[in-house]
């Protein structure tokens, strides 16, 4: 399983989420959510990834709270962001 | 310029398209180089010059990090060119600010123009992208805080053969001579 791919595809997943946001919603956050802690799940576990294994409890933890569709999309958001961090981290090593 | 090269200027603009199709193979730097310089010469509001360049080729996890932000890129192209406004140097209309998001756009759109018609003529294809995460590839990329992405273009050696899409509406369907009232 080649890590890269499966942290690349998450990223994916939160930055074209965090896009619905502008653009025609194509598909709520919740489901983008739903995807990104699956693929995210599947990464950690199969692939030892720290950073992907700790999503998946703290997506679920936001996806349980009673925030608004604005704020998950916010939320989207930040984790692309996050996602960009690490990406650059990981590029750079 | 000289008269006869009207027809190889307008070649190169007829003959472009949108290329989301590339073979496995690198563009070499100095070809690069030249679609740069074209992109460098194109004009600018107030002469601003404000157009500023990533270039992601040679390293391949980064190009492969870029894509996810960048979805739009398709996944084959070899090579990106990231197109950014310094807002160092941009026009700023601090009474419409979004006013100023719009210059920026139409100068580097022009910006664009000249790397896509240099690149074709270059044999190369290339591909204008605005569907990814500014913030995402800005972070990624490790983008001074003045630097805002505004365009990707993706470059690369086509794959099969361009279709010639034909222009959706004639020339003359387009255009109004002076005012629209005086339309015969």
């Amino acid at each position: 399983m080649n890590v890269d791919k499966v942290f690349n595809l998450c990223a994916s997943v939160a930055a074209g989420g965090a896009h619905q946001k502008k653009a025609p919603t194509l598909a709520v956050p919740q489901r983008m959510l739903s995807t990104l802690s699956e693929i995210a799940e599947f990464g950690g576990s199969e692939c030892n990834d720290e950073f992907l294994a700790s999503l998946p409890s703290e997506i679920e933890a936001k996806m349980m709270s009673k925030a608004t569709e604005e704020e998950l999309y916010d939320y989207l958001e930040e984790l692309s962001l996050r996602f960009a961090k690490e990406a650059r981290k990981r590029t750079a090593s | 310029m000289k008269n006869g090269d009207a027809a190889t200027v307008f070649k190169a603009i007829r003959e472009r398209r949108s290329v989301r199709a590339y073979l496995d193979r690198e563009v070499p730097k100095e070809l690069i180089l030249k679609i740069l310089e074209a992109g460098h010469w194109a004009p600018t509001g107030y002469n601003v010059q404000a157009a500023r360049f990533f270039v992601l080729q040679e390293d391949k996890k980064l190009l492969e990090s870029f894509k996810a932000f960048a979805w739009g890129l398709p996944k084959e192209t070899p090579c990106a060119i990231v197109i950014s406004n310094d807002e160092r140097f941009a026009l700023i209309n601090r009474k419409d600010p979004a006013r100023s998001e719009v210059v920026a756009a139409e100068n580097l759109a022009m910006v664009a123009q000249n790397m896509m018609l240099m690149a074709h003529s270059l044999g190369l294809g290339t591909c204008v992208v605005g569907s990814y995460s500014p913030k995402g590839i800005e972070e990624l990329l490790d983008s001074p805080e003045h630097l805002k992405s505004v365009l990707i273009l993706g470059v690369g050696y086509p794959r099969g053969e361009i279709a010639d899409v034909p222009r959706k509406q004639a020339l003359d369907a387009i255009t109004t001579w002076e005012a629209y009232s005086k339309e015969e």
